[in-house]
């Protein structure tokens, strides 16, 4: 009977184990950059789908921008955290012309793997998600001299250890 | 005998030193240095006003057009600035009088009382190299008129002529009044400001100001043409009669000394640059209008606050006396562009902005740096500016607008940013890496252009290796 319990006990945490497993996996793919210290990290649950011109993103208030997603890395990221990140830890984010964030991924090193959790990730990619930009802040500009249709999408690129900026 | 000849030979050498020292104050005031007066002319026809005359006089509603007379053009050197002067022409006679010289022309019907003299003036403050351009208006007293027997225009600006008696007033070059002086005996007395409307006004004056009326005059000119089969030709110039009746009301104030100064506002003109940054690299043949070189200044400004490395390299391109000529060119390919001839051009007034300067600047320090190699590493010379804005933005912990990443593929985009922050980190460049990445950067600009392997980017090496 006790051997019977323990069998039981075993299968299941077996089984949370793997749909716990699972449901990480689902959320991000990991894939190591052949320098093999940073991996590409993006969301198995969103896939980049965007139709349009892809232009470049210009900021007339450079600390609006910061600010915008620094905000919510501190939100998400508690201070213990963001203190043993190593620089290079990125988010790409890629928005459209009405200041809605469209899709976003990120440049995870390798030593912090394991401090950025998928369930961080998660959130951040979430929230980012939920910014509307002011577009009165940022433009999108043709992306090189020869572009003269008008871009719908840009992207910005920026670090995971949040800077204050006035 | 003798002594007849002593008297003659002493007659003859005061006339020479007289004749020589006449010719010598001529010389002086009439200076032609050509490179000043084409500089000069340039800086005018990119900075006229719309309307080019004097309409704080209201010659019955007359607009009285002006245009410089470049062939009589001369140039003034002083310490802290140079000058170029000239007569205008303008659209029908016109002139400012005393009511003392205006009694004599009722009296003697010579018109000569009744003129007076307004050149234009391009003045170069040295230090700061701002230039700007005025009218000036010479007005001499009757008793001046008669002492120099109707010679009374030797004056040059801040240049007096001996013993000089009258007004000097300016005016800016759209016609607004600025300021005035009042002159006796080559010294400055009172300074002059304009009070509008004709009527006598109790308030205007004070214990230190006085009113008083100066006569304008006017006389409407035409040009007539007989009109031939084979075209127009001019046959003559008539003018209307004299319209004199107008007192236009100024005040005269204590207050003298000093050069008698253009002043708008009574300030000192070399202090009151808006655009200090702007003028610190601003080439005179720049075109930008004012408002356009006000949004030049905030770009300037904004780009020495933007990151260290942008400041010193402003520094650097001013430490090297690096001028620019500044210009709105809608025909460019791209927002803004950099010319081997030291020419940046902005697409609209719209994109004057630090986002787009800062790749020019960056440019134009290239060119400084490798100088003859420019022309032929255009590919590799356009990443290095590129890769320059990304890793200084990466190094100063801020968002990046992925200059470079635009134009590559989806698949290279994670590694071009891992080295970038990699590279910022540990402070090595890597050129062979960096070459790898240009020759995957599909950069349209020039077409068929490539990069070539061996380039080594010295500017990212000089900043950001450590």
């Amino acid at each position: 009977m006790c051997i019977m319990k323990t069998i039981v006990l075993i299968t299941m945490a077996s089984l949370l184990s793997i749909a716990v497993n699972s449901q990480i996996v689902q959320r991000f793919n990991y894939k190591l950059m052949p320098s093999g210290s940073t991996y590409t990290v993006t969301p198995v649950f969103d896939q980049f789908k965007i139709d349009g011109k892809k232009g470049l993103a210009s900021f007339s208030n450079d600390c609006y921008v910061n600010n915008l997603f620094s905000i919510i890395i501190k939100e998400v990221l508690p201070k213990e955290k963001l203190s043993l990140l190593h620089f290079g830890n990125t988010y790409i984010i890629t928005f459209n012309s009405n200041g809605e964030i469209l899709y976003s991924w990120f440049l995870i090193k390798d030593e912090d793997k394991n401090v950025i959790s998928e369930n961080d990730l998660y959130n951040l990619y979430i929230k980012f998600k939920q910014i509307k930009i002011d577009m009165s802040k940022v433009k999108i500009i043709p992306g090189d001299p020869t572009e003269e249709k008008l871009s719908n999408y840009a992207e910005i690129f920026g670090p995971l250890i949040p800077k204050d900026c006035k | 005998m003798k002594n007849k000849f002593l008297k003659v030979f002493i007659l003859f050498a005061l006339l020479a030193v007289l004749i020589f020292a006449c010719s010598k104050e001529y010389d002086n005031l009439f200076n032609k240095e050509t490179i000043d007066i084409e500089e000069a002319q340039a800086w005018f026809e990119n900075n006229k006003p719309t309307e080019f005359g004097l309409k704080s006089i209201n010659f019955k509603g007359v607009k009285l057009n002006f245009m410089p007379d470049w062939k009589y053009a001369f140039s003034k050197n002083n310490k802290d600035f140079k000058t170029v002067e000239m007569p205008i022409k303008a659209q029908g006679r016109f002139g400012f009088a005393t009511k003392e010289s205006k009694e004599a022309y009722e009296q003697t019907k010579d018109d000569r009382y009744m003129n007076s003299q307004t050149r234009m003036v391009v003045l170069t403050e040295k230090k700061s190299n701002n230039t700007i351009g005025f009218l000036m208006t010479i007005i001499p007293d009757k008793e001046y008129r008669d002492k120099t027997t109707f010679g009374p225009y030797y004056s040059s600006y801040r240049n007096w002529q001996k013993g000089f008696s009258g007004y000097i007033f300016y005016h800016t070059l759209e016609g607004d009044f600025a300021n005035g002086w009042k002159f006796s005996d080559g010294k400055v007395t009172k300074k002059v400001e304009q009070k509008a409307g004709k009527g006598f006004n109790s308030n205007l004056e004070s214990p230190t100001c006085y009113a008083f009326y100066l006569e304008s005059w006017y006389q409407n000119c035409t040009n007539w043409y007989t009109q031939y089969e084979s075209g127009d030709v001019y046959t003559g110039t008539s003018c209307g009669v004299p319209y004199v009746e107008f007192q236009y009301l100024y005040t005269e104030c204590e207050g003298g000394g000093g050069g008698a100064s253009y002043s708008p506002q009574n300030n000192d003109p070399y202090q009151q640059s808006n655009t200090p940054n702007t003028d610190a690299i601003y080439r005179q043949s720049s075109t930008l209008s004012l408002s356009q070189k006000a949004s030049l200044e905030i770009a300037i400004v904004s780009f020495k606050n933007k990151y260290p490395e942008f400041l010193s390299l402003l520094e650097k391109l001013e430490a090297n006396g690096r001028t620019f000529k500044f210009k709105i060119d809608p025909n460019i390919l791209g927002l803004a562009a950099f010319y081997l001839d030291g020419t940046i051009a902005f697409k609209s007034e719209e994109f004057i902005n630090v986002n787009q300067l800062q790749e020019e600047l960056i440019h134009a320090y290239q060119f400084d740096y490798y100088s003859y190699e420019f022309d032929n590493n255009i590919r590799n010379f356009e990443f290095e500016a590129k890769v320059f804005q990304d890793l200084v933005c990466v190094k100063n912990g801020m968002p990046c607008t992925g200059i470079v990443t635009y134009n590559l593929q989806a698949d290279a985009v994670g590694n071009y940013l891992e080295w970038i922050y990699n590279s910022s980190q540990s402070g090595m460049i890597n050129i062979s890496q960096f070459n790898n990445f240009c020759n995957v950067w599909s950069y349209p600009n020039p077409p068929n252009n490539y990069c070539d392997p061996n380039f080594v980017p010295e500017i990212l090496i000089e900043y950001f290796n450590h």
